[in-house]
Parts: C-alpha cells; structure tokens; sequence
C-alpha cells in the first residue's frame, strides 16, 4: 500500500506545476456583440468587468454569454470566486451573464453606477443581493488600491449627464488602471458627451494608455478624434460580435485608433484576448490565429 | 496476468496512440500499466505469460488495422452527400440537427425546416459543409475536436441553404423514431411543462428541450449521468421485464430483456454508455446460460473491447471515459460495499440500518466521484465536491422516476392507472429538480480546476483505480467481489434483481 502510494506521488509530483501570479492580466472574454472583461491581479485577485449579454431587440437565442463563455473561462482559469464584479452600465450586452456569474460564482461586492435600468439588470442586482453580495455605487474620483495596482473610477461623474441619446451609456463606469509604467483604460459603452467630460476632467491621467478597451464595441457614436489622440493606446480591444448586425467596429474608429499607433485586437476576428503585464513589459496572446497584416488588408484598412 | 486484461489496455493504448499521435500521452499509459502490472498483479504462469503476450499484439493490431483509423478522405468536403441518417434527430431552439453517415464520411446537418425524416432514412443533402471552428475562448467546448474525433468532416450551417431530400425508409429506423417520438409526446401528453422534459431525459435521454439552467444544476451537483442511458436503464428494464415475464423461462426472460435493451440504446442514439451497457447485458446472460459468474473486472475489459472494435476514437469521447471511469469506480467500491452490507444485516436497530445504509451509499458516491474526479476536471473545468451526497437523493429518485416512467408509459392506456403513474412521475420529478436546484445553489458545490493536463489525467485516473483497489481489498482481506450492482439505499431494483 505505502508502496503504491509513494510511486503515484513519484510519478505524479514532478508534473506538478506551483505557479504563483505576478502579473496583472486583463482578458477581453468573447460573448459575441457584448462586453466581458476579466481581470487578474497580481496578488490572486480577480475583477470582471460586465458578462456579455444578447443586446436588447435581438432574436438571436440560445445559450447566454454567461452561461457559455464568461463560467467557461473562469472554470478553465480556476477561479473559484470574484472579488469584484463591475457592472458598467445596465444594458443588455453587459448584465445579462451576470445572472449566470450571480448564481454560480461566490462575489465580495458589486461595482455599478446606480442608474436602473433593463429588468435583467434589477433581477441581477436582486440576485446578487439575495446572495449577501454588497452594492457599491461608485463615482468619478473613487479610488481603490489592489495590492501593488492602484485603481481610479473616472466615470460617472458626480453630476450624472443627462439630456443626451443615451444617458445610460454616457455614464458607464470608466476605470484607470495602473500598474508600474502601464495603464488600460476601461470604457463601457460610453459616448460623446462622457467622453468630453473625461478629457476635461481627467484629461491628464488618461494620457498615453498601454491598453483601451474601446467604447461601445467600436461605435462611431465613441472614441472621437480629440479622445483618441489624448489616450494614444498602445493597443486596443474591440468587444464585437461576429458579423454584428450593428456594423460594429466602425472603419472610421479603427482607422482613428490606427492612426494613433495603436495595434487594434477585435474579438470578433481574434476570439478571446489577453494581455498581461509585469508593471514594465507587456505581451498580448489571442485565442485564434490573428494574422492582424492579413485582416488589415482583407477590411482595406492602411495606416 | 489475464490476457482480457492485456488485450484491452494494449487496445487502450493503441487507440490514444493513434488518436492524439501524442508520445508523451502514450508513453504515460505505457507507464501506468507498467506501474499497474507491477503492483497489483501477482506473477504469472508461463503458459498465461505468453497468452497475455499474444493478446497484447492482436489487440494492437485490431485497433492499427481497423477500417476508421486507416480512413483516408479528401480535403475536400463535397457539396452533396447521400447517407443515412445515423443519429436521433435533435430538435433545438431555432434548427434541427442530425447526422448523415455516408461513404465520403460523417456530415451534420442543421436546417431551420421541418423534415419528415427518421433515423436510419437515405437522404440526399446538398449544403455548403465546413470545418466546425475551435472554440472562442478557454475552457468552451471544442466543437472542432470533438468532430474530429466523432469522425465528422463537416457541418452546415443553420441559418446557409439546406436541401434535404428523404430518398428511401428504413423500416427499423422508423420503428425506433417512432418509439423515440411516442415516448417524448407520451411524456408531454402526461405532465406538465416543467417536468415533461425532464421526464424525456431521464427515460431516453432526449434533452432538447430541457433547460440548461437544470442541465447546468445537474453538472454542479455531479448527477449529470442520470440523464444519459446508461447501465441503471438497462438494469431497470431487465429488472422489471424478468418481473413481468416470472411465469416464463429464463430464455424468453434474457431474450426480451435484450431485445428491449437494444432498442433502447439505439433510441436513446446509440453512444458509448449505452452500449457498455448492452454489451455487459449481453455477456452477463450468456454468462448466466452457461452457469458461470462473471467477473466484473473482465467485464467491464469485454465492454471496452466491443466499444473500441467498434470505434478506436471512442477513448476520446468524454461520455465514454466517465461510463467506463464510473463502472470502475463502482468495482472498487464494491468490497467496502459489501462489508457495509453485511453490518446491515447484523445491525438491529432501525436507526444503525439506516445510518449504515446511507454510509453505503455515501461510499460508492465518493468512490466514482474520486475516480472519475480527473477526467470531469478535464473535460468540464470543473468538479463537484457535493457529487458524493447528491448523488444519493438524486440517483434514487431517478431509478424510481425511471421505474414509475416506464410503467406509465407501458400501462399508460389503462384508465385512472396512467393519470395516477403520471401524476406520480410529475411528484417524483418535482422533487428531483428542486433537489438538484438546492443542492447546487449550496456554496463552493463545484470547484473550478483550471486545464488539466491529459498526463496528469491519464496518471491520476490510473492511479486512482489501483490505489481504490489495492484499498478495497485489504478492507475485506479475501473476500471476492460480487458484480456491481446499485448501492442506491432503498433502490426498486434491488429486490428485483
């Protein structure tokens, strides 16, 4: 018996692997025409930010995003629970997985702007309080610290922005990221005005990002000209559905992002997306081969 | 050692060998049964030496020289394909799906319009066949793989133009269709909307319509298996026909059991449990007719013998490893089993009987979940630590909601009896679904593990069953081993069988 047991932990104990994290990595989850994005902090801390969702007014059905591709990443990952979840704005395409994340995985707290929104987000936020998760509204200036990686919440401001098409998208929550020399911006879906009021408000903090996951999955209703020149993103995420019917990304905003230097990553066309950083290096991986020369010339796309 | 042990690990090896082509994985398997042989394996006698060398090469070479692992098929993928229908059709939210098997391969076909077709039919397809993509993200389901290893070539496309034309009946096919039809509508003729697919499941595994939010509680919770046919099926129908037909002879008895087996592995698609099923079945009878008890151990190599003449790729199959994993699991198991069963029987107070019969159950549980652990946390990402208790409550109440399934749907046209079968099938089914709901709502249910390495699997399930086994056996020094049978508390085959 002890002999038995002794060769299994021969055999077994070399292909054991104790890797501990040391890098800050941000994955751009595929859930189609939504946004999902999860990140993994240096000290084995994890955030994600919205889950994916069918946009409202789709027919698509099936299985949702939730379901079948943010617990699918967060199973393969082997992350057992969710120190934050970070809802954006209400939307469709960004809460509806989080009924599927609410139920299956243990969360510490909520993040969410505190406007209300579609039925699926009051039955998520319902969910998650059932479950004891605490509710955070946040607001422009609020400030966070994970071990090494200090966070800063940009948007909503404090005076939310009213009177425009789409309030709920004006005021996503916007978060600064840095870790050593590097910084990513997160978006949500905002437009316009909220982007005025970002550069007039945190013009210089958002200047030269290394990475910008581009608002609104590449609308042309975002990421304007003034913007895109004052972040200057070493390289963006596009969270975009295959073949969208909204047309999303717009060639007008990634011409604009590539105009500025940016190596611009579409989920549609690279399925899921990582980057990672050790606070000096960075490097990004896709989960599908992404000749980005080959795709460039397929869309007519030149610098 | 046996030469049914040889022939089936050097099939085993030979499979994996020419699935995945991956040396490190073979050499791993090469390893554990080196390890294997030497551990648990007392020396041989020459003449048995030699026996289990001959095995070993014969088996090497069915599984080298078998027809698919030699199949050479164009890059192309045609246009047009005329085949037969080779699976059940499966109706999803927007398409229907089914498999054509024709001499240019396996194709899927999914196509928004409803056709008359059946299994086994000829038709001829006309579509725009792809290559399936990889998964989108880590941890998705691998479509491509799986195609590949189910030897499927190409797909068409929902939403792309699908002409199916039905060009020839078969009349066994329709036979089995129809069946697979009567029981689905029976079931939604019967209960109502929240159980009717549950109902499907459980009796023939027919999930289309079943919620994946049930489908997902089943999975946190380890019960899974009891919606694929599998060896509880194939035990509750032997069981209850050897009850119906007592007054007959044994033969009659064994030859409708089978007969009736058969046709429900086929309704329910065919797949690898089902089949190990049936096989064991088959080789339990003829074991039976000749007076012998067969040992499980050699039963279960038979079975992965037959499932692997049949199809070398079937090592990869998912639903094929667990079947086999699980049966193993429930050979291990066996002896402490046994040793509990006989504290049962000495136990004199009702509190004892229970407490122990529980136990029994909790042990098996924790035993096939432990040996099956590696590969779920492979295949799922994931594996339930609450598997050992749920299975309890959920096991037993399918074995009844399968039993009562059965009878409602066989004595269904009697007046009052059917209303009063179904109404108890839906209070059986009730408590099932609310069961699995509340014991995967349970905190940390699952884990989540992360990729696993296959070496890691490969090792860790081998060495999994020897450790069991070798435990097993100093449990109960001596003692042989009966054949697995269901260590569910209270299960209705039990007295039966």
């Amino acid at each position: 018996m002890v002999r038995l047991v002794l060769i299994f932990l021969i055999i077994t104990l070399p292909s054991c692997t104790f890797q501990k994290p040391s890098s800050l990595t941000v994955t751009c989850i595929d859930v189609g025409q939504g946004d999902s994005l999860l990140i993994s902090f240096p000290n084995g801390k994890h955030w994600l930010v919205d889950a994916g969702g069918v946009p409202a007014g789709d027919t698509e059905s099936g299985v949702d995003p939730g379901h079948r591709n943010v617990l699918s990443v967060l199973r393969a990952k082997a992350i057992q629970s969710l120190d934050v979840v970070v809802m954006t704005h209400p939307d469709e395409d960004h809460v509806q997985g989080m009924l599927a994340v609410a139920r299956h995985v243990p969360v510490s707290q909520v993040y969410w702007n505190g406007f209300e929104g579609s039925r699926t987000e009051k039955k998520v936020r319902k969910e998650f309080t059932q479950r004891g998760t605490r509710m955070n509204v946040v607001k422009a200036g609020d400030v966070t610290r994970v071990g090494d990686v200090g966070v800063s919440v940009l948007s909503p401001p404090a005076e939310p922005i009213l009177g425009t098409r789409s309030p709920e998208n004006e005021n996503s929550v916007i978060m600064l990221i840095r870790y050593g020399t590097k910084s990513i911006l997160l978006t949500g879906d905002v437009e316009e005005a909220g982007e005025r009021k970002l550069l007039a408000t945190f013009g210089l903090e958002i200047r030269n990002v290394s990475l910008l996951k581009v608002a609104h999955h590449g609308s042309d209703s975002s990421s304007m000209s003034d913007f895109v020149r004052r972040t200057r993103p070493g390289i963006a995420f596009v969270s975009c559905g295959k073949r969208n019917r909204y047309g999303h990304p717009s060639g007008d905003v990634i011409k604009r992002l590539e105009r500025v230097g940016a190596d611009v990553y579409r989920t549609d066309q690279c399925g899921m997306l990582e980057w990672m950083t050790d606070g000096r290096s960075e490097a990004v991986a896709t989960m599908l081969p992404c000749n980005k020369n080959a795709l460039r010339e397929a869309q007519g796309v030149t610098n | 050692m046996r030469p049914i042990f040889a022939v089936t690990l050097a099939m085993i090896t030979a499979s994996f060998a020419v699935a995945t082509q991956s040396t490190r994985i073979i050499a791993s398997l090469i390893m554990m049964v080196g390890v294997l042989i030497i551990v648990s394996v007392p020396p041989a006698r020459r003449y048995r030496r030699i026996a289990s060398g001959v095995s070993a090469i014969v088996g090497c070479i069915l599984v080298c020289f078998h027809p698919l692992t030699n199949s050479k098929e164009s890059a192309v993928l045609p246009r047009t394909v005329i085949g037969d229908v080779c699976s059940p059709i499966r109706k999803g939210d927007t398409s229907n799906r089914f498999t054509v098997c024709s001499p240019a391969g396996k194709f899927v076909v999914r196509t928004r319009t409803d056709l008359n077709l059946n299994y086994l039919d000829r038709v001829h397809v006309t579509s725009d066949f792809t290559v399936p993509e990889p998964p989108r993200n880590i941890g998705e389901f691998d479509y491509q793989a799986w195609c590949k290893f189910h030897h499927i070539r190409g797909v068409s496309s929902a939403n792309a133009d699908v002409l199916a034309v039905n060009i020839g009946q078969n009349p066994i096919g329709s036979f089995v269709s129809n069946v697979r039809l009567w029981i689905d509508l029976q079931c939604k003729a019967g209960l109502p909307v929240d159980t009717a697919p549950l109902a499907s499941g459980i009796l023939l595994s027919i999930t289309d319509d079943l919620p994946f939010e049930l489908q997902e509680a089943f999975g946190r919770t380890g019960t899974v298996h009891v919606l694929s046919t599998s060896g509880m099926h194939i035990s509750v129908l032997v069981a209850s026909i050897g009850t119906i037909l007592i007054w007959s002879g044994r033969t009659t008895t064994a030859a409708t059991g089978l007969g009736l087996s058969l046709l429900v592995g086929y309704a329910s698609g065919g797949g690898p449990a089902p089949l190990r099923a049936v096989t064991s079945l088959f080789v339990r009878l003829i074991a039976r007719y000749l007076v012998r008890s067969p040992e499980p151990w050699h039963l279960l190599c038979c079975c992965a013998c037959v499932a692997i003449l049949r199809d070398p790729f079937v090592v990869m199959d998912a639903g094929a490893q667990l079947s086999f994993l699980a049966v193993s699991g429930l050979i291990v198991a066996a002896p402490i089993a046994d040793v509990i069963s006989q504290r049962i029987r000495q136990a004199t107070s009702l509190f004892s009987k229970v407490t122990l019969t529980l136990l029994q159950g909790c042990t098996v549980s924790f035993f096939v979940t432990l040996i099956t652990a590696p590969a779920v946390a492979f295949h799922m990402h994931h594996v339930s630590l609450i598997s050992p208790i749920a299975n309890l409550p959920v096991g037993f109440l399918s074995e009844w909601a399968l039993l009562i399934g059965a009878m409602a749907l066989v004595f269904g046209w009697i007046p009052g009896i059917g209303t009063l079968m179904f109404t108890l099938l839906h209070g059986v089914l009730r408590s099932l679904i609310y069961i699995a709901n509340l014991l995967a709502d349970v905190p940390y249910a699952d884990v989540a593990t992360g990729i696993a390495d296959p070496y890691l699997v490969i090792i860790a399930s081998v060495g999994l069953i020897g450790l069991c086994f070798v435990i097993g056996r100093k449990v109960i020094q001596g003692a042989s081993v009966s054949e697995p049978q269901y260590f569910v508390p209270w299960s209705p085959t039990k007295p039966l069988l």
